[in-house]
């Protein structure tokens, strides 16, 4: 009987333990709603306006405040488009080299320098993006030969070493070694059964990897997809170093990607506060907006990861049937 | 038209002649396919060089002929793609020797280079032409078309590895180039002093800047960050482990894998906009604010009250090392073979007593491989608390305020917005960026090699 009880009291702490993250992320939610009313109650349908800038609010109506998110919105999409646009072909190659194109050898180097990769901190990639700034795109895009061409003032790139496009290339640079070793497992869980029956019927690897491989591994690749989405949808310090902190409007061509158009986490970043003392001059309503968008990203987050949950399940059936 | 080449051996060997010319030019296509290869890696590296693009992509055009001349003589009818190809090339060619220098207009930001194009253009056409000359060079058989998928593999993870080369080299040029051992030995100050003198029998007080620069501090501070955050997580995360694999039916451990992988998913902007609204909370004064804020004393002995204290901002930063540990945890268990669990339990030994002498002695590597992973995040974990941390010039200890060495890079671009007085540091954010890299890249490749180790384990009968 004793026993018995000195076992129930250990798995009681257990237990208990085990469920801060899950009262952690309730916390998380809770406080974003909280906190998300108040810009709700008071901008309405002015949240989706198309201009944005924050301001101390004393004395100013609701109708005078401009906090729309459309730039926000837009500039996220365009961020987490170019960094999956780079990083993805990019790293399903490095997956499909790693697992049915090569030998020991390179398949070990390969899958050792995507680990090794993986533990850049995203502080770096931020740091090396105004030098990948003058490197490239200062070359590429105004040109060193600016005055012999002889353009208007409003084809000049922003002068602050930053551009969507450039965020979007540093995020695609930190997801590469985040997605590799996904779409490495996805790939390496189609039993060898089937590919042998593939090559034994006369089929290349080429026609293997196509038809065989690729088909089956489909849920596990579009989770990883997901998983990736969801990383560059969240990173906040590469882009605050490499775009910026808030867009004023959407850029006016809708694609253009030299404009700044800041993502929400960093406008989230901008508008949130703390010790960053240039927020402490937004009001309450702005800090609230931050929640808004806060919640949004949170939204969008459970959605993708539920996704990509029963796609896993998905492929883990369709594999083990 | 692959089916067809295979099912055609008999007349490969009878035309062997043909074939012996077709393979040379392979080998030419294949020569001007790396050359233009080498053209377009160069003309997207440096402006002046796009002045070759056009020769080249005319040469690219001429080599594909004569190789789709040699195949169509060998197979009697033209290859669809090659002709392609070819069409790609010439009018690329054309296109490029017509375009200005600069191309500007619908009022995008900026105005593009030619090279950028005649760079791209060239990788584009050259690239699936080498993989056609190789797989006619190495006899069009099956074994071929495969090998000739390399170029193409090679070709991308090449770029992508040099761009990480180039980063790695660039931090390492430039954070050692200012390296030095007083760096280490000593912490960053920037205070005002109030310094008392006696002057005719009088105090007066005059004030003087104390000034000092280094990364002692924000080396501490990582330091603390990992430690405290390794504290609060290892409990956690391996309770969280434990319950999923033993106790949780199949409910409770999707609820707890679920809300474990959305912690580590969310993004980490969240964490920190619920880490600032518990940071208004308590009011002023009172000795909550003081703990969530952390304070310490600067030179004059007076008490400051910073922005977060490393307890608080660990707090945090654990929320993502625990998914971490309980995957890792996790993982060793499962990794148990179950004839040793059952022997365990057959030999009288209780379920609790052979969780704390068989289950996690056996999985402690696995659980001490997570826990390096958790300090290489915790080190490197910026997102979390950039908008609350300090210079730590007010001590290190749990309660004072927050720093790291990559909040030293962050300050030294915003410091200046954030009204930290760092400028001083900004020659050495190289320097701190290399530091950072060598803690967080050698917490990684250990927790490699243990995970490595850990595969030959005794795996069950």
């Amino acid at each position: 009987m004793k026993i018995r009880q000195s076992i129930w009291s250990i798995k009681t702490v257990f237990v208990i333990l085990a469920f801060i993250p899950v009262l952690a992320l309730i916390l998380i939610a809770v406080n974003l709603v909280l906190h998300s009313t108040l810009a709700i109650s008071t901008l309405g349908t002015g949240l989706f306006s198309n201009s944005f800038s924050p301001s101390g609010e004393s004395g100013v109506t609701a109708r005078d405040m401009h906090y729309g998110m459309l730039p926000a919105l837009w500039g996220t999409f365009l961020v987490t488009l170019i960094s999956i646009l780079i990083a993805f072909p990019v790293s399903l190659t490095l997956a499909i080299l790693a697992n049915d194109f090569s030998t020991g050898l390179l398949n070990s180097i390969i899958r050792w320098i995507t680990g090794v990769l993986a533990g850049i901190p995203p502080i770096i990639y931020a740091l090396m993006g105004s030098t990948f700034f003058l490197w490239f795109f200062w070359q590429k895009f105004a040109g060193q030969g600016l005055s012999a061409a002889n353009l208007p003032p409003p084809n000049m790139l922003p002068s602050d070493e930053s551009c969507t496009l450039l965020g979007g290339l540093m995020l695609g640079l930190l997801l590469i070694p985040f997605m590799t070793p996904l779409l490495d497992d996805a790939l390496r869980g189609v039993p060898n059964s089937f590919k042998e029956a593939s090559l034994s019927l006369g089929a290349t690897r080429w026609h293997t990897l196509r038809s065989v491989t690729i088909p089956l591994a489909q849920p596990g690749i579009m989770s990883s997809l997901l998983l990736g989405i969801l990383t560059a949808l969240g990173e906040s310090i590469i882009v605050a170093y490499a775009i910026g902190f808030s867009a004023k409007t959407l850029p006016s061509p809708l694609f253009d990607v030299l404009e700044r158009t800041a993502p929400l986490t960093s406008t989230i970043a901008g508008l949130a506060g703390g010790g960053f003392s240039r927020s402490s001059v937004i009001g309450p309503v702005g800090q609230s907006v931050a929640s808004v968008m806060g919640l949004l990203l949170l939204l969008t987050a459970f959605a993708l990861l539920g996704i990509s949950l029963y796609l896993q399940r998905r492929l883990k059936k369709r594999l083990t049937q | 038209m692959k089916a067809e080449i295979l099912t055609r051996p008999v007349e490969i060997s009878l035309v062997k002649g043909k074939y012996f010319l077709l393979r040379i030019a392979a080998i030419v296509a294949a020569i001007v396919s790396i050359l233009a290869i080498i053209g377009g890696c160069l003309a997207i590296a440096s402006n002046s060089l796009d002045v070759y693009a056009v020769p080249l992509l005319f040469t690219l055009a001429v080599g594909f002929t004569i190789l789709s001349i040699f195949v169509y003589r060998l197979q009697r009818h033209w290859q669809f793609s090659l002709t392609i190809l070819i069409a790609a090339a010439l009018i690329s060619a054309i296109v490029i020797g017509f375009l200005p220098e600069y191309l500007q207009g619908l009022k995008i930001n900026g105005i593009i280079h030619r090279s950028l194009i005649s760079g791209l253009l060239l990788l584009a056409i050259a690239i699936p032409g080498s993989c056609y000359s190789l797989f006619y060079l190495l006899g069009v058989t099956p074994r071929a078309f495969d090998v000739s998928r390399y170029p193409l593999f090679i070709f991308f993870s090449a770029a992508a590895f040099t761009a990480y080369g180039l980063i790695i080299f660039h931090i390492i040029d430039n954070g050692a180039s200012q390296l030095n051992l007083a760096l280490f030995t000593k912490p960053f100050l920037n205070q005002t002093k109030i310094v008392e003198q006696w002057y005719n029998g009088w105090p007066v007080f005059s004030s003087m800047i104390v000034k000092q620069v280094g990364i002692l501090n924000h080396i501490r501070g990582t330091l603390m960050l990992m430690g405290l955050t390794s504290l609060i997580s290892l409990p956690i995360g391996v309770s969280v482990g434990i319950v999923m694999h033993e106790y949780a039916g199949p409910r409770v451990a999707g609820l707890l894998h679920f809300s474990t992988t959305a912690l580590r998913s969310i993004s980490g902007i969240i964490l920190a906009v619920t880490a600032i609204s518990l940071l208004s909370l308590p009011d002023k004064g009172t000795f909550w604010y003081n703990l969530f804020h952390g304070y310490g004393t600067d030179v004059n002995g007076i008490l400051q009250v910073g922005r977060s204290s490393f307890l608080f901002a660990s707090l945090f930063i654990s929320l993502l090392v625990i998914p971490l540990i309980a995957k890792a945890t996790q993982e060793g268990l499962s990794s148990l073979p179950v004839e040793i669990k059952e022997g365990s339990l057959a030999v009288g030994a209780s379920k609790e007593h052979t969780l704390f002498h068989v289950q996690l002695p056996w999985s402690t590597p696995n659980i001490v491989t997570g826990l390096m992973l958790g300090c290489a995040e915790a080190a490197g974990a910026l997102t979390i608390f950039f908008l609350i941390a300090g210079t730590g010039q007010f001590g290190t200890g749990p309660l004072n305020e927050t720093t790291s060495l990559a909040y030293l890079i962050f300050d030294c671009r915003f410091g200046p917005v954030m009204g930290d007085p760092i400028q001083d540091m900004k020659t050495y954010q190289y320097t701190a960026a290399l530091v950072l890299l060598v803690i967080t890249l050698g917490l990684t490749v250990a927790a490699m090699i243990m995970k490595k180790n850990l595969a030959k384990r005794y795996k069950g009968a």
